[in-house]
């Protein structure tokens, strides 16, 4: 198992910040060994203060207490959900109005903060939202070195070869590109660097804070936060002339033809699907015309077998051929 | 008799100089007036067009002008920097609160901007932008009443205070 190393907790100062005072005393009163591996934070008016650590659910008492079931927890009043709306947006929602018409918020740090009630619609589309009342605080966890076992399957000398990461949600794919952005972009021993170019729809993969990428995604690195793909990678390939684009979550036939276009102009891309499996894939008709392309010189299939971003699965196009002999992490 | 006459000039002098000091406090206020006004604007272009975040809208708004209140917006900026106090409400209101018995600021004033920031950055930008409409209309109608003020009362102190000092010297002779 390669060592991995996770970044110091840069996000975890921003989330404290983000919460008030009341609030910040019970999560930091929080047991050490619940509090490393805190994964998120849920904040619902009138319900219980909640966490998930380690995959586990846990509720809150008022003095700090991590309790199992909901007897006695800490209960979420309106004056918190309407402080937590002023410190994630630093006191500042209109700069942020956007984000929220989209459900999130990104803190400094790279930290996103997702955001539900109750929205206002204006022609058939959410324009706003009246009342937040819920947040779920994503406590994001850079993860050096999760590309490593991966890169010298998606490389072939210095060409990057066009790559789809395949995995249920939560199972580690934004981690990986997110990794693979920078081994691409700062070079390694034997693979000189290159310029990369990443579009950021909702923040997830650089974690920009004001257009300034929070996490680590490499020296020669151009980022467009908050960027529709389609629209970002065109915007990308005429002005920022990469090697290799990146981007997260592909699934629009919009997305599909900026692919196509990224293509023909010999730029290699690298992107994500939600999807369990190649049979999965062979299902989605969007997805499944873009395979049949054969754009795709590399698909990974990421899994949990040996734990969260286990490489399960390496398939050169859409075929049955898998060049893992076992899960790899 | 030189004594009397020079201090007879000294009375008058000093009268005519705390006359002009009385009306100052009328011109001043009108100053602080258009400096606020300026500033509100700033910062509204700052917020609806910029989408600059409130403590840096707040010092580029300040840094631009002058008067009593620029202090004030400054002080603000750096609470918020700081994270030292967690809501703008608590943070807002207690910096305004310096100008509470400050003689170049009006209670009218002084009470529009207390309520103003209770609603500041709490908002999206179309509703930012009217209440910003809403404090400087609010704002135009006390600074035309503050000008009717000077107007009737800032040559009044000046000529007072200049009969006074010859009043006072009459008397002494």
């Amino acid at each position: 198992m390669i060592q991995k190393k996770e970044t110091p907790d840069h996000t975890y100062g921003a989330v404290i910040n983000a919460l008030p005072d009341n609030l910040r005393k019970i999560i930091l009163s929080i047991p050490l060994v619940i509090a490393i591996g805190l994964e998120e934070i849920r904040i619902r008016q009138g319900r219980p203060l909640m966490i998930y650590s380690n995959g586990m659910g846990y509720f809150l008492s008022s003095d700090g207490k991590v309790i199992s079931k909901p007897t006695n927890p800490y209960i979420v009043t309106q004056e918190d959900t309407r402080k937590v709306l002023e410190l994630i947006s630093n006191h500042s929602v209109y700069a942020f109005e956007e984000e929220i018409r989209n459900g999130f918020i990104t803190l400094q740090g790279g930290c996103r903060v997702g955001l539900a009630g109750k929205t206002v619609i204006d022609n058939g589309k959410v324009s706003r939202f009246q009342h937040i009342i819920s947040y779920n605080i994503r406590i994001s966890r850079e993860v050096i070195g999760a590309a490593d076992k991966a890169l010298p399957f998606i490389t072939q000398g210095d060409q990057v070869l066009n790559t789809l990461v395949l995995s249920p949600p939560q199972m580690g794919k934004t981690t990986l590109i997110r990794d693979l952005a920078r081994k691409l972009s700062n070079g390694c021993p034997g693979f000189s660097g290159l310029k990369v170019g990443i579009v950021d729809e909702r923040s997830e993969i650089a974690g920009c804070f004001q257009g300034v990428p929070q996490n680590d995604v490499g020296i020669r690195t151009d980022v467009l936060d908050g960027c529709p793909k389609a629209e970002g990678i065109i915007m990308l390939i005429r002005s920022m002339s990469p090697r290799v684009i990146i981007t997260d979550e592909i699934g629009k036939v919009d997305d599909v033809l900026a692919v196509e276009d990224a293509l023909n102009a010999g730029i290699a891309i690298i992107t994500t699907a939600h999807s369990h499996s190649l049979e999965d894939v062979r299902r989605r008709p969007i997805l499944k015309a873009l395979m049949e392309k054969n754009i795709f010189q590399r698909i990974l299939i990421l899994g949990n077998t040996l734990g969260t971003g286990t490489l399960e699965g390496v398939f050169p196009g859409l075929t049955n051929k898998n060049m893992l002999d076992r899960p790899i992490r | 008799m030189l004594i009397k006459i020079f201090s007879s000039l000294v009375i008058i002098l000093c009268c005519a100089f705390l006359g002009i000091h009385m009306s100052y406090k009328y011109n001043r206020r009108l100053y602080n007036f258009r400096m606020l006004n300026s500033m509100l604007i700033r910062l509204e272009a700052e917020i609806v067009q910029y989408s600059t975040l409130l403590s840096q809208a707040l010092r580029s708004s300040a840094n631009q002008y002058d008067g009593e209140w620029k202090p004030i917006f400054l002080n603000i900026a750096d609470a918020l920097e700081s994270g030292e106090e967690h809501s703008l409400e608590a943070i807002w209101q207690k910096h305004i609160r310096i100008l509470y018995n400050n003689p170049y600021i009006g209670q009218s004033e002084y009470e529009t901007m207390y309520r103003f920031g209770v609603q500041l950055g709490s908002s999206d930008k179309k509703t930012q932008g009217r209440f910003f409409e809403l404090a400087r209309a609010q704002l135009k109608a006390e600074e035309a009443n503050a000008e009717e003020l000077r107007l009737k009362y800032s040559k009044m102190y000046r000529s007072l205070g200049i009969l006074l000092g010859f009043g006072i010297a009459i008397i002494l002779f």
